[in-house]
């Protein structure tokens, strides 16, 4: 199971909206050239060419809010995003996260910076700032969810028990 | 044992076992619906499934109200596509022209109790008459549809204790936007906002589904008002509602805060541009010039919205600088204007009336934004790009408060019309 991942540090701001994670497209589905062009463009620019894969968001307060959209999580997997950590979720966009096999965890980022280095332990709900050489606590990923973690999303999940029952 | 939230009652009246906040639960659904806009992930994730039998798909409905008519050919020929589709599935489609989503929902089907996954945020608006509506993405709302089934996490609920009677010129969106103002766009996340109190028997289902629909903004899953006699009154005029119950929370159920909201009290608010949590009351931006005034959406495209913009209107005009765009939820609301008057009223007085669909909330169509153009409308959303050109700025009010602004052009408290003053 997936649940240690390692790697270099974005730090969001409080409030990111959907349609700031992603404009709003209504009708096509965006192509790579334009998530790179367009992903968190209002928030840091440059954002699509300066994310390397394998890199970790850090963000505030109600990540995700607003429209429904699970292009915003998909957007951020598509570029290379390995997971999102945030003070708080919008409830519709950490259900689209896990869905899609974007490992969410809620946690403080305490002093940890735009660059830094971190290794994070889902399970454990622990944070090593390798950078700076301290451990943070962050909330692990609930029982209840973990079965998605697993077996990479909701369409996986249910491709392979068939049910959603033994979730519960 | 008798403590329940009214979340917490549809939800263990739907699973057949009593259920407890913070409780992880699979669920029966009993209707889902699809937007224009979203419904071609959805279809997308149908197929990765690989599902011989879809469970839901008689109960599941597209509407097409976000981007009709259609504004390109590239769009024009998305809808062919999401018809041949939703044929192919099984899955109701309605193409067109007769409304949101969520409005013609509440007008024709949903019923109190009944647990709705929508594929769109705005889901929850079916609380207005005590269904519980849920927003999801693609990916869950494609599983609601092959398997008829969803899990969720039973939410904490908030109580939001209403009193008293609004006055004239204020409205259950001075309310709302108070209260997402007070909570904060995420102040609510994962929690049920669910509506009591006495001042409640003097709110419409027009009304309620105001309170139910802002929930979203507030970060909450979803939005509950309880079911009485006004919501069995609606449902028994649209032909439903003989066998409806009333729905309502325990006396001593558990809340993990309460908030109280005198009515009489209220003022008639406005969002600043860029952000729908930051509300104030309409005299703070009285003067602001605008460009374009929007009512409808499924926050407040209602026949009770523009009734009562056109009180305000009847004998007036439009400021010959901006214009005022006219977006009813639904065709059954056009309807209901027409019988009225009120959409004669609103026409004489420069009122331009559009197709009934998300309008120009949307963004792509119908009334889209300019380079620093300024536009006060009636929708729930206002971020930097919402409706066009991002340096356009959008602020939301009420019917009411958009339709006096309308007259002189520019942000204008309500009661200068409606006090008779």
């Amino acid at each position: 199971m997936a649940h240690e991942f390692k790697g270099r540090v974005w730090m969001l701001p409080d409030d990111i909206a959907t349609n700031q994670i992603l404009p709003y497209s209504a009708f096509g589905e965006p192509d790579s050239e334009e998530l790179r062009e367009t992903c968190l463009q209002t928030v840091v620019p440059g954002f699509g060419d300066k994310l390397e894969p394998g890199d970790i968001i850090w963000a505030g307060e109600g990540f995700g809010h607003g429209s429904s959209r699970e292009d915003a999580p998909r957007a951020l997997k598509s570029l290379g995003v390995r997971m999102v950590l945030a003070q708080g979720f919008a409830r519709i966009f950490y259900r689209n996260a896990l869905n899609i096999g974007l490992p969410a965890a809620i946690g403080d980022p305490g002093e940890t910076r735009t660059g830094d280095e971190i290794q994070v332990n889902l399970v454990k709900g622990e944070v090593h700032n390798l950078t700076r050489g301290s451990r943070l606590r962050i909330e692990p990923v609930p029982d209840t969810v973990r079965p998605l973690l697993n077996e990479g999303g909701l369409l996986a999940y249910v491709r392979k028990h068939g049910s959603l029952e033994s979730e519960s | 044992m008798s403590d329940q939230t009214l979340v917490e009652k549809i939800l263990t009246a739907r699973l057949g076992r009593r259920v407890h906040a913070g409780d992880v639960v699979v669920l029966p659904v009993d209707r889902v619906l699809l937007q224009d806009a979203s419904a071609a992930r959805v279809f997308d994730r149908l197929d990765q499934l690989e599902r011989d039998e879809l469970a839901c798909a008689a109960n599941t409905v597209l509407y097409v109200d976000h981007g009709v008519p259609a504004p390109t050919a590239a769009v024009a020929a998305h809808h062919r596509m999401l018809r041949d589709r939703s044929k192919a599935f099984g899955i109701g489609f309605e193409s067109g022209g007769g409304g949101i989503s969520h409005q013609v929902l509440v007008e024709n089907s949903a019923s109190p109790g009944q647990l709705i996954v929508g594929a769109d945020s705005h889901t929850c608006t079916a609380g207005g008459i005590g269904a519980l509506g849920i927003g999801m993405g693609s990916t869950d709302v494609s599983v609601a549809i092959a398997l008829g089934q969803t899990w969720l996490r039973v939410p904490v609920s908030i109580s939001i204790e209403v009193r008293g009677a609004l006055r004239l010129g204020v409205t259950t969106k001075d309310v709302m936007l108070r209260l997402v103002g007070h909570l904060g766009a995420s102040g609510a996340d994962y929690a049920s906002l669910e509506f009591t109190g006495s001042g409640l028997a003097g709110l419409s289902v027009d009304d309620r589904l105001v309170l139910a629909n802002l929930a979203a903004e507030t970060g909450a899953k979803c939005g509950l008002v309880p079911v009485d006699d006004v919501t069995r009154a609606y449902l028994a005029a649209r032909g439903r509602g003989e066998d409806v119950e009333a729905l309502e929370p325990d006396a001593d159920a558990e809340y993990e805060r309460h908030l109280k909201v005198d009515l009489s009290t209220q003022e008639p608010m406005i969002a600043r541009p860029g952000r729908h949590d930051d509300t104030t009351e309409v005299g703070q931006l009285a003067g602001k010039v605008l460009d374009q005034i929007v009512i409808g959406s499924c926050t407040n495209g209602r026949a009770s919205d523009f009734e009562a913009a056109a009180a305000v209107l009847r004998g007036r005009r439009v400021a010959d600088d901006v214009s005022l765009l006219l977006a009813p939820a639904s065709r059954t609301v056009v309807d209901e204007l027409q019988r009225s008057g009120a959409l004669e009223v609103l026409r004489e007085a420069g009122g331009v009336l559009l197709p009934p669909g998300c309008g120009p909330c949307v963004g792509i169509h119908q009334g889209v934004l300019g380079p620093g153009q300024v536009c006060l409308a009636t929708q729930s959303r206002n971020f930097a790009g919402r409706m066009g050109d991002p340096t356009a700025e959008i602020l939301l009010s009420s019917p009411v408060t958009a339709a006096a602004s309308a007259i002189h052009g520019v942000v204008t408290d309500p009661r200068e019309f409606v006090d008779g003053a």
